[in-house]
C-alpha cells in the first residue's frame, strides 16, 4: 500500500506545516505588541493587584491560543470528507500544541537574548528596560530563556488541552476566568462606579487591590460568574414558574399596586436624579468627599415636580425627605440586583420565543396567553426600567460612554432604514448628522448670526424638518444609483458637506474652522440636563422611538416595499412600487434621526466644529450595523455596544485604541460574518436553502416520473 | 384578419432607441382584448424592448400607445400598473429572500382590500397547486419552473387586465413548459388578455390567437396563429422544418 501511505505523509506534512505556519505567527504577533510598546504599556495595569499583569495575560493569552487555534485547525482539516482519520489523537493534539506554544516561547527567548547582544533602542524605542524586566520576571536574561520557552510550550499544551475538557467544564471555566480579565481590565471603571454613593464601600474594597483586583475579588467573580454559567440553562423555568405562580395566586389588584408603586418609585428617582446639581455627583472616586445631604436634592426633586422650590420644600419636613430618601437608596441596590437578575431573564425569553422550539408544554397550559402577555410585560417593565436606572448606578463617567452609544445608536438605527431596509448603501451619512447639529446650533446659540436664541424643544422640529428636506436633496441626484455607484458618490456628498461647513464661503453663518459656539444645554421644565448622565435620557428616549419606529416599518406597507426595492428595482416597479418615492421617504427619515442625534451631539458638547464631523463618523455608524448583523435591530444595539462603547471604556490606551478596533472587526469578519446577532430571516434563509438542496433531488426525480400539474 | 373585438393595447408606429441605437423599427402590434398575442422573434431582436416600451421604461421617441384607446406612453410604470397592467418578466425575477407566500403578497401591493387579495391568493394557488405545499419557502430556493410559476402567480396578483410575458418559456424542461403554457391558456380563458413574447414559436403558437414576428426590430409578418403555423417562411426559420 504504497499509495495511500504517500497520501498519509503528505496529509501529514501539511498539518506539520501548518501547525508551524500558527506557532511562527503567533509569535509574530507576540513580538509586534512588545515592540509596538502595548505589552508594556498594558504591563503597568494588573488584572489581579500585585500578581498578574495586564501585559503578561497578553501573552499568556497569545501562547494559550496559538495551541487551542492550532488544534481546531487540525481538527478541522481532519474533517473534511476522505480523510481517514476523522478527528487526531489526544496526544497528537497537546503534541501540536506543545510545538506552537514552543514556537512562541523560543521567539520571545531568542528577542530577549538578542537585546543582550545588540542595543535595538536607537532603532526600536519601545525596547525599554521596564519591558526587559516584565519579559524576564526580573531574572538575568540569560537564565530565563529557558524557563520562557518551557512556559511557552506548556501554554501551548492548555491551549490544546482545553478541547479535550469536557464543554460541561470547559464553558464555565472559559467564562469564569474571561469575566476576570475583563473586569480586571476595566478596573478604573469599576472603582468609578463602587465608590459613588450608594453601593457599599465594602464592595470596593473587597473586590478591587491597588492596580487590579484582590485575590478574594477575582476568586469571588470567577466562582460568580462559574455559578451563573452552571444555573444559567435552569433560568427559564425558574423563570417561568416564577410568573405562573405570580400570574396564578397573586390578586390582580395587587399585581397592579405592586407595578404602580414600582413606576411612580422609580419615576421619582429619575426625576430626583436628573434635579441634583453636578456638584452633589461624584465624578471621580476623590471627589466623593465633597456631598451634600440627600434631603436638599430629594425637597429639590420634588418641587420639580410641583414647579414650586419654596412652598413644597417648606411643606414636606426634613423628617419625611430623608426618609423617603432612605428607602430609595435601599430599593435602588435591590431594585439594581433584582433588575439585572431579570434581564437576564428577559434576555433568554426573547430568544426561547425566536427558537419556539418547547412551546407544546406551554401551548397546553391554559394560562398560555396570560402567560406569555405577563412575561413580555415583564420583561419590558425591568429591561426599561434598567435603563432608566442605569445613569443612577454608574454615575457619570460610564453615562459619558453610555451616551456616546447612545448617540451612534440612534445614527445606527437611522443608517439602518437607509442600508438595511431599502438597501441604498450611504456612506455619507455624517452629512445629515451635521446637518443636525449645525442647524441645532444656529437656531438656539446666541452667538449664531441670526441671534434666534431659541430653545432645544423649539428648534428640533424644525432641525429634523430641515435635515429630512437636506435628504431629499441629498437623494434627489443618486436616484438612478445603486451599489457601488451610490456608496461613492454619497461618499462624496459626506466630504463636501464638511467643506462647507469649513468654507469660508459661508464663515460668516457657519463660523469656519472655529465652528459655532454657546450651544444652549436642553431644559426640561427649570432643570437643565447637563452632563452625561443627564443627557443620557433624551438620547435613550430618541433610541426607544427610533427602534420603535423601525420595528413598526419593517413589517409594514413602506418596508415591504423596501425590502422588495432593494431586491430587485426593476420588478418592484412592475408591482406598482414608486420606487423614486420610496428611495427618497428613506433618505429623508434616515436623515431625520441622524439629524436627532446630532441635535444632542451640539447639545452635549456646546460647541460644534467641523472637524468631528469626518467620513470616520459614517463608517462607525455602517461597522455598528455590519458588526451587529444588516437590518438586525438588536443587532445595532449591540453592535454599538461592541464598536463604540468597548473602545470608549478601554480609553485609557488611546493609542492602541485603533489597533484593537481594527482587530475586533477583522476578527468578527472571520468568525461571524452574517454579524453577530444575524437577522432571523437571514438565518432561517439558510436554514431553508439547506432544506431544499435536500428536497431538491427529490423534486426533480419526481418532475421526470412525470407528475404532471393538476388543472381543474 | 384581426378579430372584431376592440384592443385593450395599441402600438402605432413605434421607433426605440437606445442611446444612438435603433432597436424598434416602425412596430404595429395589436391585443385585441380576450385573445392571446404572441410576439416571436430570435434573440436580441427587440422582443424585451417592446415590452420595455409599453411599461414606459424606454421611452418610444416615434409613435404612440394606446390602453383602451388612451394614448399612454411616457407614462410611469406604476401608473401603468394601476391602469391594470402586470408583467412576468424575463428570467422570471421572482424575489428570491422573500417566501412565497410574501412574494405573492408583494403582486398585491397596490390592493388595500384584504380579503380580496386573500381570495386571489387561494385562487392563485388553484392555479399553481405546486406553489401552495411551498408557500413558506424561500422564493430564490425553488427551481426554475417553480419561479415560473410563482412569478406568473404574481403577477395575477394584481388582478390585471392585461398580462405581459417575457419568454416564459425560457430555460424551462419542455415538460415544465408544457405545464406553463396549459396555465396561461386557462389564465386567458378566465378573461385576462395575454401579450405574450417568445423564441419557442411551437408553443406559442399552439395556444395564440394572433401572432407577430419580430426581425431585428421591425415586424416582418403578422397573421392569425393559424395561418403562421402554416407560412412557409415560418416553418422554416422559426418552426424548426427543414
Ligand atoms: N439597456 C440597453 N442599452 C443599450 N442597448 C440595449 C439595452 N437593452 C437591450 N439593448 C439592445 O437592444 C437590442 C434588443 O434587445 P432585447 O429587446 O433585449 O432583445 P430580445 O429580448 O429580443 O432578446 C439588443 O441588440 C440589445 O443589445
Ligand atoms: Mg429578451
Amino acid at each position: 500500500m504504497t499509495d495511500s501511505n504517500t497520501i498519509n505523509t503528505i496529509i501529514e506534512r501539511k498539518h506539520a506545516t501548518k501547525t508551524v505556519l500558527i506557532g511562527i505567527y503567533s509569535g509574530l504577533v507576540t513580538l509586534f505588541v512588545c515592540l509596538i510598546g502595548m505589552v508594556e504599556t498594558f504591563g503597568a495595569r494588573d488584572i489581579i493587584g500585585g500578581i498578574i499583569s495586564m501585559g503578561h495575560t497578553m501573552l499568556i493569552i497569545i501562547a494559550v491560543g496559538s495551541g487551542a487555534v492550532a488544534v481546531k485547525t487540525l481538527r478541522e482539516d481532519m474533517s473534511t470528507p476522505g480523510a481517514t482519520i476523522n478527528k487526531p489523537a489526544f496526544l497528537v493534539e497537546i503534541f501540536v500544541g506543545v510545538t506552537t506554544g514552543l514556537i512562541v516561547g523560543a521567539t520571545l527567548s531568542i528577542f530577549v537574548f538578542a537585546t543582550q547582544l545588540v542595543d535595538m533602542r536607537s532603532v526600536l524605542i519601545n525596547v525599554s528596560p521596564g519591558l526587559l524586566e516584565m519579559l524576564t520576571l526580573q531574572q538575568p536574561a540569560s537564565q530565563v530563556m529557558m524557563t520562557i520557552t518551557v512556559l511557552g510550550s506548556l501554554l501551548g499544551g492548555i491551549g490544546a488541552a482545553i478541547f479535550n475538557i469536557n464543554p460541561r467544564i470547559r464553558l464555565p471555566l472559559v467564562l469564569g476566568l474571561t469575566s476576570v480579565v475583563s473586569l480586571g481590565m476595566l478596573r478604573d471603571m469599576l472603582k468609578i462606579v463602587l465608590s459613588r454613593e450608594g453601593w457599599p464601600s465594602v464592595l470596593l474594597n473587597f473586590l478591587v487591590k491597588n492596580q487590579g483586583l484582590s485575590i478574594a475579588g477575582a476568586t469571588t467573580i470567577f466562582a460568580t460568574t462559574v455559578a451563573l454559567v452552571i444555573i444559567w440553562p435552569h433560568l427559564p423555568k425558574i423563570y417561568d414558574k416564577t410568573v405562573r405562580i405570580i400570574v396564578t395566586y397573586v390578586p390582580k389588584v395587587l399585581q397592579f399596586a405592586v407595578s404602580i408603586i414600582f413606576t411612580i418609585a422609580l419615576t421619582m428617582r429619575v426625576f430626583w436624579f436628573i434635579g441634583i446639581s453636578d456638584k452633589d455627583l461624584p465624578i471621580l472616586p476623590s471627589c466623593q468627599a465633597a456631598d451634600s445631604s440627600p434631603n436638599v436634592d430629594l425637597a429639590k426633586c420634588i418641587s420639580i415636580l410641583s414647579n414650586d422650590v419654596s412652598t413644597t420644600s417648606d411643606l414636606l419636613g426634613t423628617n419625611l425627605a430623608t426618609l423617603v430618601s432612605t428607602i430609595i437608596t435601599v430599593s435602588e441596590i435591590l431594585v439594581g440586583s433584582l433588575i439585572l437578575l431579570c434581564f437576564i431573564f428577559a434576555i433568554w425569553n426573547i430568544r426561547q420565543n425566536a427558537n419556539l422550539t418547547d412551546t407544546k408544554s406551554t401551548l397546553e397550559d391554559p394560562n398560555n396567553a396570560l402567560l406569555i402577555i405577563a412575561k413580555r410585560n415583564i420583561s419590558a417593565f425591568f429591561s426599561v426600567a434598567l435603563l432608566v436606572s442605569l445613569p443612577i448606578l454608574l454615575g457619570v463617567f460610564p453615562s459619558e460612554v453610555l451616551l456616546n452609544v447612545g448617540l451612534y445608536m440612534l445614527m445606527g438605527f437611522g443608517l439602518n432604514i437607509v442600508v438595511g431596509m431599502a438597501g441604498l448603501l450611504d456612506l455619507g451619512y455624517v452629512a445629515f448628522f451635521a446637518v443636525g447639529a449645525y442647524s441645532t446650533a444656529i437656531l438656539t446659540s446666541p452667538r449664531a448670526s441670526i441671534e434666534l436664541g431659541m430653545s432645544f424643544w423649539a428648534a428640533l422640529p424644525i432641525v429634523v424638518l430641515v435635515t429630512g428636506a437636506t435628504g431629499l436633496l441629498v437623494g434627489a441626484p443618486v436616484l438612478r444609483m445603486r451599489g457601488d455607484y451610490l456608496a461613492i458618490v454619497t461618499l462624496g456628498f459626506g466630504e463636501i458637506a464638511r467643506f462647507l461647513f469649513l468654507s469660508d464661503w459661508f464663515k460668516p453663518w457657519l463660523g469656519g474652522a472655529q465652528g459655532i459656539i454657546l450651544i444652549p444645554p436642553v431644559s426640561i421644565g427649570n432643570v437643565q440636563l447637563i452632563g452625561p448622565h443627564k443627557l443620557y435620557y433624551l438620547i435613550i428616549t430618541g433610541c426607544l422611538i427610533a427602534l420603535f419606529i423601525s420595528a413598526r416599518l419593517r413589517g409594514s406597507r413602506v418596508g415591504r416595499a423596501w425590502m422588495a426595492m432593494s431586491e430587485d428595482e426593476k420588478v418592484a416597479e412592475t408591482m406598482g412600487i414608486n420606487t423614486v418615492y420610496y428611495k427618497l421617504l428613506a433618505f429623508g427619515l434616515g436623515a431625520m434621526i441622524a439629524s436627532i442625534s446630532g441635535a444632542v451631539f451640539a447639545a452635549k458638547l456646546g460647541t460644534i466644529f467641523p472637524h468631528s464631523f469626518n467620513v470616520l463618523v459614517s463608517i462607525t455608524a455602517l461597522s455598528l450595523l455590519i458588526v451587529g448583523g444588516i437590518g438586525s435591530l438588536p443587532g445595532i444595539i449591540v453592535g454599538a455596544l461592541v464598536l463604540v462603547g468597548l473602545p470608549e471604556l478601554l480609553r485609557e490606551f488611546t493609542e492602541y485604541r485603533l489597533l484593537i478596533y481594527g482587530a475586533i472587526l477583522i476578527f468578527m469578519m472571520l468568525s461571524r460574518p452574517e454579524g453577530l446577532i444575524p437577522r432571523v430571516r437571514q438565518t432561517r434563509e439558510l436554514d431553508d436553502q439547506e432544506l431544499s438542496q435536500d428536497a431538491w433531488l427529490h423534486d426533480k426525480n419526481e418532475a421526470n416520473n412525470g407528475s404532471s400539474v393538476t388543472v381543474t | 384578419m384581426q378579430t372584431d373585438s376592440h384592443p385593450i393595447l395599441e402600438l402605432r408606429n413605434i421607433d426605440t432607441y437606445y442611446g444612438q441605437i435603433q432597436v424598434l423599427r416602425q412596430v404595429n402590434i395589436s391585443m385585441p382584448a380576450g385573445e392571446i398575442t404572441c410576439l416571436l422573434g430570435g434573440n436580441a431582436s427587440g422582443k424585451s424592448t417592446t415590452l420595455r416600451t409599453i411599461l414606459g421604461m424606454v421611452t418610444p421617441s416615434q409613435g404612440s400607445i394606446h390602453f383602451r384607446g388612451e394614448r399612454i406612453e411616457g407614462i410611469s410604470t406604476t401608473e401603468l400598473v394601476k391602469l391594470g397592467v402586470s408583467m412576468v418578466p424575463e428570467n422570471r425575477r421572482i424575489f428570491g429572500r422573500m417566501t412565497v407566500r410574501e412574494n405573492l403578497e408583494m403582486g398585491a401591493f397596490l390592493r388595500k382590500d384584504r380579503k380580496e387579495i386573500e381570495k386571489d391568493i387561494e385562487r392563485v394557488l388553484n392555479l399553481f397547486p405546486r406553489l401552495r405545499e411551498r408557500l413558506k419557502q424561500l422564493g430564490g430556493t425553488m427551481s426554475g419552473g417553480e419561479q415560473q410559476m410563482l412569478a406568473m402567480a404574481r403577477a395575477l396578483m394584481s388582478r390585471p387586465s392585461l398580462l405581459l410575458m417575457d419568454e416564459p418559456s425560457m430555460g424551462l424542461s419542455p415538460l415544465f413548459v408544457q405545464q406553463i403554457f396549459k396555465i396561461i391558456q386557462e389564465i386567458n380563458e378566465q378573461g385576462t388578455t395575454i401579450f405574450m413574447v417568445e423564441q419557442n414559436a411551437n408553443m406559442a403558437l399552439s395556444i395564440a390567437d394572433y401572432g407577430y414576428v419580430l426581425q431585428t426590430g421591425k415586424i416582418v409578418l403578422n397573421d392569425t396563429a393559424q395561418n403562421l403555423r402554416d407560412n412557409k417562411m415560418m416553418r422554416k426559420a422559426y418552426l424548426g422544418e427543414t
